[in-house]
């Protein structure tokens, strides 16, 4: 019984060193990360304080962008969002909307709101998606072309639009997204700034939810009051003013969101264009980029920029948003996986060296580590063997630490474009910055491990997502597509 | 000390308190652990309150600093706008004197939109304000400042005010980098372009190896606009000498001067066809499409090798280049080419040759006539969305699908006009 009851312990001890060892590294490489991330943010306010004195709109050296849109059942929202849209400030801009087989009325509405006629010719090029059924040009607005093929979910339609677009650069943007009308021209930068070695960039997603969204503009920003969609607000800062800013120093940007990226056409083209068995295609298509440059040995950055915003409605319900959360989880495992041969080869330059490892480290193994944490606490308490030492010093590395993180990732935003604008708003971010790690953390990490069971069961389903659209205060906000297009 | 004996050790404290005193106890604080624990608790503590404190001050002095310039803001936009349309003296110095700080920050802010949009004499009168607030004067201080951005913001601003330091005149002031030779060259070029020209070419492209930003690129654009002599002279010596990037950003802008380059000596371009980049040769070809009525570069050879790139999207461009010089020798050349063209997309940027070309249906090959169908459809979309009626005949734009064609007709003539060598005049199959 003796020899039973020191072999719990031990297991215990070590379980919990580990987990605490586990902790003291991963905050380690966060703090590196985010104040690299500072550095970074530092360079690109001095960055945004300069505006060479030309003419955007008169000039040659603009490189074309297409908007490639994926769209599955969204008639409530696709008029709205197409306009928005054409409404961007760009001067050399196309706009892909692709219907992948929605079972609502989305093209009847984009039919009648864009006066579309189909093309009577075959496409000549041989897209590699599902059967595209006919392409529509529009008689009002030269730059809109739709196109209407069989469900294949999100990364088959944005291989379609991404065949047919004609410009140097496009842009994959969610149909349920808003982008801000100067977006194009900010998210461009860093392809103007080395036209040669830029392959992609990034912008910064914000939670749209309680904002006042008029004519595809989002023209009063306002914090979310309560609730999940508030928690988000702060994840999203922290993940991009301070996550995606420190890989950008590193050279080793190793995510740009799916909602709002801009990359070369025939670079993506070149790699084979969106995998088709990903349900996280915005990681994947970046991380297949990382590595065809790398093995070509060609120099090239892959940038986040910080001001250009892309606003998009986060979900308000658990379920749904447990629901993305593991769709989140097992893509980021299944990417991962499948990129697993870059891992600390150095042929991979960082990337390879130090960015996928930590992130896998933190990101993959993190939630459930935490997880583990979380079991041996109330069973240590039970079996008597809680060690006040190593609750207190878990207890400072995860909340305590993650409070830290979370306010920097506010400082960083208060700091720099301050979009949230009055204090009161900054206050309320720094409580949910705190509320976050009582509940909300724990939750998610259930999620995390939930996401990992269906993981190993080969489940890759996106689920469905309903959508009511900015105006009606829609409680989901995820995905578009059924297989669903998010 | 062992955290696995610590653990252990404290545990097994804790388990014989749990036994005697009840289950809530725990083990005890003690030892090396406690000052870890301190430790720990106080540098997260201290990151904590740093960082809240920092927070709430950066936002609190950030919104009170916005306050006091949106109070004002709506005033000295109209204290500026009458007195830049006052008939009078607009008397910015007596103006200026009687601002205090977030007035002055306004009126800046104010005078960069309108300088950006405003052009002739009302853009003149203003930059006295600029003058009044003291900005050249500062700005010319800031020349050899050691942060980049804050000599690129300098150049910005003189560049606004239109207000050359002596030492930017003299070529004494060195860029370091492509984006400050661009700003440089831009502030030559915005103040005096006819006097600071040649100068400003030099700035540009004497000492220049890696590739512009787009800004460079347009600076260059607007001098070859004014004497694209003087930049196609550059690109011949020095062509050699450029990265591939760099020499594809010239013969963009050689290409976008078309009218300008006439007469000029283009067998550098004629060469680049051959240059081991793929963007080299694509724009040298997508150039040459602009120039190539001349006889000595349409010899037979020369138009095959065009088409016989092992880069598609070369072979597209040698294409492009065919049909918009459209000559019967060009077309039957591309057709003969796509008849094997095996790349999809090289194909269809051959069916836009052709259509640019203005070849009938029934002589494009049947490899091409699906991408011809299609290109014939987009382009009868894109006349329809402009208001443009394009009767019930084949479509005829330019080549890059966005003149229309009388203009394309009339750029032709205006460029055989200024031709002096040998031509043969418009091309046969042409628009």
């Amino acid at each position: 019984m003796h020899t039973l009851r020191h072999l719990v312990l031990a297991v215990l001890a070590t379980t919990g060193t580990l987990v605490v060892g586990y902790y003291a590294v991963v905050n380690v490489f966060y703090l590196l990360i985010h104040a690299l991330g500072l550095l970074e943010l530092r360079d690109d306010v001095r960055e945004a304080s300069y505006d060479p004195p030309y003419q955007p709109f008169d000039s040659p050296s603009y490189p074309g962008v297409g908007l490639l849109v994926p769209a599955y059942n969204e008639a409530a929202t696709i008029a709205e969002s197409t306009r928005s849209m054409l409404a961007l400030n760009y001067p050399d801009m196309e706009l892909v909307v692709v219907n992948d087989g929605s079972t609502d009325d989305t093209l009847e509405v984009l039919k009648r709101e864009y006066d579309l006629e189909p093309v009577d010719a075959e496409v000549p090029l041989a897209v590699p998606s599902e059967p595209i059924r006919a392409v529509y040009r529009s008689t009002i607005y030269e730059e809109l072309l739709v196109v209407d093929k069989e469900n294949g979910g999100k990364s088959d339609a944005l291989n379609a639009a991404l065949w047919l677009t004609e410009k140097e650069l496009f842009c994959a943007v969610d149909s349920d997204t808003v982008i801000d009308r100067e977006g194009l021209l900010q998210i461009v930068r860093p392809f103007l700034a080395e036209p040669s070695r830029a392959v992609a960039s990034g912008g910064t997603i914000r939670v749209a939810n309680e904002c006042v969204v008029e004519g595809g503009v989002v023209e009063e920003v306002n914090l979310p009051r309560t609730g999940l969609p508030g928690l988000q607000v702060m994840e999203y800062l922290r993940a991009f003013y301070s996550g995606r800013l420190g890989m950008n120093r590193l050279n080793g940007l190793i995510l740009i969101s799916g909602a709002f990226g801009v990359f070369r056409t025939d670079l993506v083209r070149d790699i084979g264009g969106y995998d088709h068995d990903t349900i996280t295609e915005d990681f994947d298509v970046v991380m297949r980029l990382h590595k065809h440059l790398s093995e070509l040995d060609r120099e090239y950055t892959v940038d986040f920029v910080p001001e250009p915003v892309a606003w998009t409605e986060v979900p308000a319900s658990r379920t749904v948003l447990s629901r993305q959360r593991r769709r989140w989880y097992r893509g980021m495992l299944e990417t991962v996986v499948t990129h697993r041969d870059m891992l600390f080869n150095p042929r991979y330059g960082p990337v390879g060296l130090l960015v996928l490892p930590m992130f896998v480290a933190a990101e993959v193994f993190g939630p459930l580590i935490e997880g583990i944490g979380y079991v041996l606490l109330p069973l240590a308490w039970y079996v008597g063997a809680l060690n006040v030492e190593f609750f207190v010093v878990f207890f400072l590395l995860t909340t305590g630490f993650g409070v830290f993180l979370s306010w920097f990732g506010i400082f960083s935003e208060a700091w720099s474009f301050n979009r949230y604008e009055k204090p009161g708003q900054i206050l309320r971010l720094l409580w949910y910055g705190v509320l976050e790690n009582f509940g909300y953390r724990q939750w998610k990490t259930a999620v995390s491990w939930r996401g990992l069971v269906e993981y190993l069961r080969g489940n890759t389903e996106w689920g469905a997502m309903d959508r009511a659209g900015f105006s009606t205060g829609a409680d989901d906000g995820d995905g578009d597509g059924g297989e669903e297009n998010d | 000390m062992d955290p696995v004996r610590s653990f252990l050790r404290s545990s097994l404290r804790a388990r014989h308190r749990h036994a005697t005193s009840g289950p809530l106890q725990t083990g005890s604080l003690g030892g090396i652990d406690e000052r870890l624990v301190l430790w720990v608790g106080v540098v997260i503590g201290s990151l904590l309150v740093a960082v809240f404190v920092l927070t709430v001050a950066v936002s609190g002095y950030e919104a009170w600093l916005r306050r006091r310039r949106e109070a004002v803001r709506d005033d000295v936009r109209s204290g500026l706008l009458d007195r830049l349309y006052d008939p009078d003296e607009p008397g910015w110095e007596a103006w200026v004197e009687g601002m205090n700080g977030p007035e002055r920050h306004v009126a800046t802010d104010l005078l960069d939109e309108y300088l950006r949009t405003l052009e002739g004499a009302d853009a003149d009168r203003l930059r006295g304000l600029g003058d009044a607030l003291g900005i050249g004067e500062r700005s010319r201080g800031r020349l050899d400042a050691r942060d980049e951005y804050a000599r690129l913001r300098a150049l910005g601003w003189l560049t606004l005010l239109r207000d050359v330091p002596e030492s930017v005149a003299a070529g004494e002031h060195d860029p370091a980098t492509p984006r400050e030779r661009a700003a440089v060259a831009r502030l030559l070029y915005e103040t005096d372009p006819e006097a600071y020209a040649d100068r400003a070419v030099d700035v540009l492209l004497a000492d220049a190896r890696e590739p512009f930003p787009a800004f460079g690129t347009d600076t260059l654009y607007r001098l070859a606009t004014t004497d694209p002599t003087a930049v196609v002279e550059r690109a011949a010596a020095d062509y050699g000498r450029w990265s591939p990037d760099l020499l594809a950003q010239v013969l963009v802008v050689c290409r976008a001067v078309e009218t300008g380059l006439a007469g000029a000596d283009l067998s550098w371009i004629v060469a680049l066809l051959e240059h081991e980049a793929e963007a080299v040769r694509v724009e040298a070809a997508l150039t040459l499409a602009r120039f190539g009525w001349r006889t000595p570069i349409r010899e037979e050879a020369f138009l095959r090798r065009a088409t016989d790139d092992d880069s598609p999207r070369a072979r597209g461009a040698g294409y492009a280049m065919l049909g918009a010089w459209g000559d019967e020798r060009s077309v039957a050349v591309l057709g003969a080419a796509l008849r094997e063209e095996p790349n999809d997309r090289a194909l269809l940027a051959g069916a836009e040759a052709l259509t640019d070309a203005g070849v009938p249906r029934e002589e494009v090959p049947e490899r091409a006539r699906p991408a011809w169908e299609w290109v014939r459809e987009q382009r009868r979309y894109d006349d329809r969305a402009r208001n443009v009626d394009p009767g019930d005949g084949e479509v005829a734009v330019s080549s890059d699908g966005h003149g229309t064609p009388d203009r394309e007709e009339s750029e032709r003539a205006e460029i055989d006009a200024f031709e002096p060598g040998p031509t043969e005049g418009p091309p046969e199959g042409g628009t």
